[in-house]
């Protein structure tokens, strides 16, 4: 098996990047050209973490980076389903008072049809 | 009270390797998800220093200590690259994006203690050594 898997799942409301096993100094480019392929192309992201182990720096520095350039581009980057040790990395960077972190794509989801949907 | 001291390089799949073994370790003294995970996280880091910044030129050696004590479990990397830091300052604040002291903050943040000083099998190597207490509830 990959120590990274990176797929893009095209949902009607987003474009979902389901990310399985470890990004690292060594898996990080791989993690950037996926992110890069779809932040900036004017749909809102979210990154399925479910089955993500681990995340280093260079991963985080990422996250950093395509939450910036969807804001930039009047989007936004939500994090589904981080494990416990990866919600409380993203807390200790402070990266969840910048992006919405939810427990599952589905509710990423809700969250995004809640804040664009008809009311 | 145990230690193991491996030798390896920075090549990244020795690096995975030794990582996988403090998680390993870490769970099997019973450490929680979160302890376990952020023990690896900051040994990662400290991983990555070696092979980005003391060894930049290329694959170098590097030793690492894995050390229980329970409840404390302590992991050290020393390398003999070019030192890794002027200084031995852990960033009390999230360094800008690109900053080489990203890892250094989150250690400093996921750690109990951490200790960061000239390494002492060589002349101009770095030792970092970090230690965390599981809770053992």
């Amino acid at each position: 098996m990959d120590i990274l898997e990176c797929h893009v799942e095209e949902l009607p409301e987003a474009d979902v990047l389901h990310v399985r096993g470890e990004v690292d100094l060594g898996t990080a480019p791989l993690f950037q050209d996926a992110l890069e392929g779809l932040v900036g192309n004017g749909r809102q992201v979210i990154v399925d973490m479910s089955e993500l182990r681990y995340l280093d720096g260079s991963g985080l520095r990422l996250l950093f980076w395509a939450r910036e350039r969807s804001v930039a581009h009047g989007r936004q980057v939500l994090l589904a389903g981080p494990s416990p040790v990866l919600r409380r990395l993203l807390q200790i960077v402070g990266l969840d008072e910048l992006v919405p972190i939810v427990e599952t794509v589905a509710e990423a989801i809700e969250r995004l049809r809640g804040k664009n949907g008809p009311i | 009270m145990w230690k193991l001291s491996v030798h390896l390089t920075t090549a990244l799949p020795e690096l995975r390797a030794v990582r996988h073994l403090v998680a390993f370790a870490c769970r099997n003294e019973g450490g929680t998800d979160i302890e376990s995970g952020l023990i690896e996280i900051s040994f990662g880091e400290a991983l990555a220093n070696a092979r980005l910044h003391a060894h930049a030129s290329g694959t170098g050696q590097i030793m690492v200590d894995i050390a229980y004590d329970r409840p404390a479990m302590t992991v050290s990397v020393y390398n003999d690259g070019s030192p890794l830091l002027d200084r031995s300052a852990i960033p009390d604040a999230r360094p800008e994006e690109e900053s080489r002291g990203w890892g250094l903050y989150v250690i400093g943040r996921a750690m109990d203690e951490v200790e960061i000083q000239r390494s002492p099998h060589s002349d101009r190597g770095t030792l970092i050594r970090m230690t965390k207490n599981f809770a053992l509830v």
